[in-house]
């Protein structure tokens, strides 16, 4: 069967022919036949190998056919034409903008505004004829190849600072080419302009092959471009999986609850706990586009829902479970039950797990599951599940999408910065709140990761560890973290200060940092006025500040004046200043809670 | 062990073209074959490229129209042969 010639294609543009010519030659036994036509302005039918070979990775046998050179509409508008003969039930129409748009690239610096609005409208009317004239005569699925972003614009390294750039004309090209699909039913965008930006234009495109035979990609662009399509085609046909089911230790966070213990996990905004944060956030981006999320874990449950309810970077909590499954049964017995819970049959699960053993036992009972083949290193854990093509879908419902935008907060965050008038009315405007707390058992981690690597704001670059940072509390020093969060989203915890009593009635600032994603919002400020607060209350009429410069922190050379301190002098470096009368002003627009007078061996659990 | 240079590149040009790797002669050419047509060239060229490791010059692509040119065309380019 075709299996055994998939597995030794490799990716040589003579292997991909071999092969093709294999599956063509009687190999394609039990693919179903998926009749495929092209049209183009250029010439794709290199293209031919790598569908064959890519549609029977995908379980088809395609039949490719392709239109005469640099014909759209004759072919479209001929009912006894080689496509309708042809019986297609997929229709590709590869156009290039030089061809249907050239003045977009012939004499792109001198057209006026109006005339580029005339350009991308008669694309977008130009295409809805041609689809509008399909869809009368074929019931085939029709998918328009959108358009890759110049290669070599007009303005050169200018470009993007033109008013209208090119690459955002031939954007608004690409939305015309989707507005024209949403007119009419079953018609559908292919994006080739992501496919060109993932892959680069540079290895997309081979000049020789394109001056000698007007062909639009070179070897490796090929082989992308067939193995990308046939993806969608496929996508176009499947269900995408309903529910997608993970495992917890080493999957959600780095490292076993059970035996690190919550604070012992690794989740949060430092390495490696951010590639678990990160990937976390991935799997809510597929809950937002309507995948079901469910766990199937051996653990202790209370020990996996201390994590789940309570660590503060797990950012997937019960309630975005539609089921979990967490005992030490076997999985695949889990993994029935999540379905049965569900009411979905087990050929809509996939399956995520860190531990091969564990694939490898649902594999052999449940044949059915989609089973992701789960790279070694946790970075590559998003892109597994995203490159499995499980949830794959080639549009998405108005819900669907409404849903998913709501989710977009940094780019939220970043429109918003640019509407507001000031930084000031900015910052005004975010909500920002702060949570301040003293050190305990689950934040003691954190706090020892930033001080060991935060570089630019950390006033006295100190490498604490967590064993120091008891001692320290055990002799009297306060030791606060500090947590962020605005109308967009939490931030974590991104700063640390410790003082510690020098002689009486003295505090001194041992250390203070801030981590540099959330700076410029006043948050230092509120971080030194709640010390000040609390140091004061223990007895403090005067606070040191000192700041021990490296190659790294300049930036906060000046911060102890800048928040109200003086110079000693004499001293290089150490700062003063005395709160028996007041201390330094949090900024009005922060919103902050303390939450806690805890010590260390009061842990907040 | 490894394959010999000349059935390397008579593998490739009969994978390209569809014909049997014995069919072929060091006289092949366009001329004496019809599967050999401007869209196998271009195949040839990437697939010779890929296989041999090597860059083929426009005046290259232009002038391997034999397999014996293409493998003089492949030595030059620092195939080994």
């Amino acid at each position: 069967m075709a299996d055994l010639v998939l597995d030794t294609v490799g990716d040589s543009p003579a292997a991909y022919l071999r092969t093709a010519r294999a599956i063509e030659a009687g190999d394609g036994v039990g693919l179903t036949p998926l009749p495929l036509s092209f049209l183009s302005t250029a010439t794709v039918d290199v293209l031919r190998p790598y569908l064959i070979v890519e549609g029977a990775r995908n379980g088809y046998r395609v039949l490719p056919q392709f239109g005469a050179f640099n014909q759209l509409e004759q072919p479209v508008l001929d009912p006894a034409s080689d496509l309708y003969r042809h019986h297609p039930s997929v229709i590709a129409v590869f156009t290039l903008l030089e061809d249907i748009a050239p003045a977009i690239f012939e004499c792109f610096l001198s057209l006026d505004p109006a005339a580029i609005d005339a350009t991308v409208v008669g694309i977008e009317e130009r295409m809805h004829s041609l689809l509008v004239a399909l869809r009368t005569r074929t019931d085939a699925a029709v998918v328009l190849f959108n358009y890759a972003p110049p290669a070599d614009p007009a303005a050169g390294l200018a470009d993007g600072m033109l008013a209208r750039s090119q690459a955002s004309v031939v954007q608004r090209c690409n939305e015309a080419l989707a507005s024209a699909c949403r007119r009419s039913a079953g018609t559908f965008v292919f994006d080739y302009a992501h496919l060109a930006s993932d892959l680069g234009l540079s290895r997309l495109v081979d000049a020789r092959l394109w001056y000698m035979g007007r062909v639009p990609f070179g070897a490796t662009g090929q082989l992308a471009v067939g193995g990308q399509f046939m993806r969608w085609v496929a996508a176009l046909r499947k269900t995408p999986r309903k529910c997608l089911v993970v495992d917890l230790d080493n999957t959600l966070w780095g490292g076993v609850v059970g035996e690190d213990g919550p604070s012992g996990i690794a989740l949060g905004d430092l390495h490696p706990g951010n590639v678990y944060k990160s990937f976390q956030r991935s799997l809510l981006r597929l809950r937002d586009r309507g995948i079901l999320l469910a766990v199937a874990s051996k653990n202790n449950e209370r020990d996996a829902l201390d994590v789940l309810e309570r660590h503060p970077d797990c950012l997937l909590r019960p309630e975005h479970f539609a089921a979990m499954q967490i005992s030490w049964q076997d999985k695949a017995s889990s993994l029935r039950a999540i379905a049965q819970q569900l009411n979905i049959g087990t050929d809509a699960l996939a399956f995520f797990d860190d531990n091969a053993v564990e694939r490898e036992w649902v594999h052999s009972e449940l044949p059915e599951v989609a089973v992701i083949d789960v790279p070694v290193n946790a970075t590559g854990y998003a892109r597994a599940v995203t490159a499995s093509g499980l949830f794959d879908q080639v549009a998405l419902s108005r819900e669907d999408q409404l849903r998913a935008a709501s989710y977009q907060l940094e780019p939220q965050r970043e429109q918003f910065r640019s509407s507001a008038p000031s930084l000031e009315a900015f910052l005004s405007q975010l909500d920002l709140r702060a949570t301040i707390g003293h050190a305990d058992v689950d934040t003691l981690p954190r706090i020892a990761q930033l001080l060991a690597k935060t570089n630019q704001f950390n006033l006295t670059t100190r490498r604490h560890d967590q064993v120091d940072l008891q001692s320290m509390v055990a002799s009297g020093a306060v030791v606060l973290w500090l947590r962020a969060s605005d109308r967009f989203g939490d931030s974590g915890l991104v700063g640390v200060v410790i003082a510690v009593p020098s002689q009486e009635g003295v505090w001194t600032l041992d250390s203070l940092l801030m981590s540099c994603r959330v700076l410029g919002r006043g948050l230092e400020r509120a971080l030194v006025g709640i010390v000040a607060q609390i140091v004061r209350g223990r007895g403090a009429r005067l606070l040191c500040g000192q700041y021990v410069p490296t190659s790294k922190n300049g930036q906060v050379a000046d911060f102890y004046s800048q928040v109200g301190f003086e110079p000693v002098s004499g001293e290089s470096g150490i700062w003063r200043l005395t709160i028996a009368d007041g201390v330094p002003p949090v900024p009005e627009f922060i919103h902050v809670s303390v939450v806690n007078d805890g010590t260390l061996s009061k842990p907040s659990r | 062990m490894t394959e010999p240079f000349q059935s390397r590149v008579a593998r490739v040009i009969a994978d390209v073209l569809g014909v049997p790797a014995a069919s072929l002669t060091r006289d092949s050419s366009p001329d004496t074959l019809p599967q050999w047509d401007s869209l196998s060239h271009l195949n040839l060229v990437v697939a010779l490229e890929s296989e041999f490791g090597v860059t083929l010059t426009d005046d290259d692509v232009m002038e391997m129209l034999s397999v014996s040119l293409i493998e003089i065309i492949l030595t030059e380019r620092g195939a080994d042969a």
